[in-house]
């Protein structure tokens, strides 16, 4: 039982996508820490 | 086919630019440690945003960048798909970082808490289990940045090896965890953005579609969801996952360094955001009959991929994500492990009245002498990458239930613990050996948690948490 | 027979055999037989012999009728290949010069793909899923009670 073309092009996508987010969200948390003075 | 090969002085030029700002990055930041809790624990006071890129960073290894599309090549969907489920590591570890926190404020090892909740039989096979992994990780990594560096360049494995050793010993020695808290930060980005390029050109140059008919025509096993092997691999490689994380002492000193209440969401997030990283390295494993490329090694395709996709350019790039990746989880290991021996063997076997100063003296001896031993053993380039890891997950997947019942349950005793480790690593080796690499760490586990319940049944320690907690105070304030 | 002529024969025969071996090692693919129970596996050969004219086919037949893959060989002089179904494959290294003798053709190598039952791959997936329900249910038991602990 293969998977099929469109569960692989899911499965791809949303695993690229959330990938997109992680730098996004890592360097907004730094800014917000950076801020508040909270880094250390 | 072959692999582009930057050529050998630009190789040694990355290594020397990002090598120097490394070190110069950890001798700036080590000016601020004045106290042991500052080198080893970078203040106990670590905020939300760099608990969660150095949890993600240090997961992010060279496992994740040369493992995963090696496992890829070899399993397929199941290969990625597990691969990524050792984010579950990071996220069940969530709530122990909060209990550790609360138990021991003042702790400074998991080998701290191993001896004083199980006594001194479960904490030496503790720390030979903690310590084989410890090794087994360093090896692995410090051959990976041999592999790498003679893949992608026409440097020499041993040049390579020592350089990417060298380099991480310095920072980490100048300037302990907080170099190696920042610098998994930069890294964190760097590795991120340079898996989402290559996993771009990927897609824009060959396409989901050609990937996906082209290993259904030549490896249709790969695409199979029944693969047997790899349904087998799968469960495996959650446990080891989290058999790495809760035993090691790279991840209790982060929960000794972060800030009250960070350590749950920071590892809740990090988790989530390190799902995806070994699904999108993965994947490009298997745009590999596309690009007619066969590798000669399965630990070479992620690699040699990357390399066909992006050009001389792109090999530049690929060095530069995977010496990141190398660096942020290897002075992880190293200041940890470093940790390790100071607090657990140094004070703990050989000196019981060592000053704080002593111990600082000795965690930076520690640091150079396990960069050195890490050297002389890898330097016979013995077995994949992949194969060296795994065998030491037999190892530490029989840690997960004495950790667990151990942090949060009274009844389980010291010698159960012991044995329960004793017996489920011998028993996953004989699974190693006997089946595969892929239900080590699944037979240690079970059995471990056998012992354990039998343990439980049969015995009440009846171990009162404040015991922990003031044997702490005391160790503090002896410190 | 004096000992000295025994001695100057032994050492002439190990030469030879030692020679043939060689030969014979720069042609074949190695190893000649083998089993793979993941559908990944690696065949070596002579790395000299690695070079744009000659790839490694792989056939289900052992006179290799019909040609099925053809690959590109890598200098290293290995290749690891993976994601093969259950069934025994024939590989060779063939030349693809025209004017290459046919009788230089090498010996092939046999790959015998005999993947894990299904039953014991699902048995130990239930014991897994089992094991981390278990585990998760533990911790997160333990963690909600932890005040009360």
């Amino acid at each position: 039982m293969s998977i099929s073309i469109t569960w692989f092009e899911l499965l791809i996508n949303v695993a690229l996508g959330i990938a997109v987010l992680a730098p996004i969200v890592l360097i907004t948390l730094v800014i917000i820490d950076l801020k508040k003075e909270q880094l250390w | 086919m072959d692999i582009i090969q930057i050529p050998s002085v630009w190789a040694l030029a990355i290594l020397l630019v990002f090598g120097a700002l490394w070190v110069a990055f950890g001798w700036w930041l080590g000016k601020k440690n004045n106290s042991l809790d500052d080198f080893m624990l970078a203040g106990r006071n670590v905020g939300f945003a760099f608990a969660t890129a150095t949890a993600m960073a240090t997961w992010i290894t060279s496992n994740t960048t040369l493992v995963a599309p090696q496992l890829t090549y070899q399993f397929g969907i199941w290969g990625m798909v597990g691969y990524s489920m050792a984010a579950l590591g990071l996220i069940l570890f969530a709530p122990l970082a909060t209990r550790i926190k609360s138990l021991m404020p003042n702790g400074y090892t998991c080998g701290d808490f191993i001896r004083q909740r199980y006594g001194r039989f479960a904490w030496y096979v503790f720390l030979i289990v903690s310590m084989f992994y410890a090794f087994g990780w360093l090896v692995s990594l410090g051959m990976a940045g041999g592999i790498l560096l003679s893949a992608l360049s026409g440097i020499d494995y041993y040049i390579g090896m020592s350089a990417i050793l060298l380099i991480c010993v310095l920072y980490t020695l100048l300037g302990g965890l907080r170099a190696v808290i920042a610098t998994d930060f930069i890294q964190t980005i760097i590795i991120l953005l340079g898996v989402l390029w290559i996993a771009y050109v990927c897609l824009q140059d060959v396409g989901l579609e050609k990937i996906y008919s082209s290993v259904s025509h030549e490896s249709p096993e790969l695409l199979n969801l029944l693969f047997p092997a790899a349904i087998m691999f799968l469960f495996n490689n959650i446990f080891f996952g989290i058999g790495e994380i809760f035993h090691s002492n790279v991840w209790w000193s982060r929960a000794f360094a972060f800030k009250k209440d960070v350590g749950k969401k920071s590892f809740l997030l990090s988790g989530l955001l390190w799902f995806p990283i070994p699904i999108v390295t993965g994947f490009i494993a298997l745009s590999a009959p596309a690009l007619n490329i066969y590798p000669p090694t399965a630990d070479m395709i992620g690699p040699l991929v990357a390399a066909k996709l992006l050009g001389e350019i792109g090999a530049i790039f690929v060095f530069v994500v995977v010496f990141s990746a190398l660096a942020s989880s290897l002075d992880s290991l190293l200041a940890a492990t470093s940790d390790l021996l100071t607090k657990d063997i140094y004070k703990g076997l050989i000196n019981k009245k060592a000053s704080k100063q002593q111990l600082l003296r000795v965690s930076k001896i520690t640091i150079v002498s396990l960069g050195i031993v890490t050297w002389i053993l890898c330097l016979p380039r013995v077995t994949t990458l992949g194969e060296l890891l795994n065998f030491t997950g037999a190892f530490v997947a029989s840690t997960i239930w004495p950790i667990v019942f151990g942090l949060y349950q009274r009844r389980l005793n010291g010698l159960y613990a012991g044995l329960a480790m004793l017996i489920g690593t011998s028993l996953g080796l004989v699974g190693y050996f006997t089946i595969g690499f892929y239900v080590a760490a699944l037979i240690s586990c079970l059995f471990s948690l056998i012992i354990c319940l039998i343990g439980i049944w049969l015995k009440n320690a009846n171990f009162q948490w404040e015991n922990l907690n003031e044997s702490n105070k005391k160790q503090a304030g002896e410190m | 027979m004096s000992l000295k002529r025994w001695f100057a024969l032994v050492i002439i025969a190990g030469i030879s055999h030692f020679s043939c071996a060689a030969e014979g090692g720069e042609r074949a693919l190695l190893p000649v037989e083998q089993t793979s129970s993941e559908g990944y596996f690696t065949l070596k050969w002579d790395p000299s012999i690695s070079n744009n004219n000659t790839q490694l086919q792989m056939s289900l037949n052992r006179d290799f009728r019909q040609i099925l893959q053809s690959y590109p060989l890598p200098s290293e002089g290995k290749i690891t290949l993976s994601g093969y179904a259950t069934g025994d494959y024939y590989f060779r290294l063939h030349n693809l010069s025209p004017n290459h003798q046919p009788e230089n053709i090498q010996s092939h190598a046999l790959v015998k793909v005999s993947h894990r039952s299904l039953e014991s791959a699902i048995q130990l997936f239930i014991l897994g899923i089992l094991l981390f329900a278990g585990l998760v249910v533990c911790i997160f038991k333990f963690s909600k009670s932890e005040s009360s602990i």
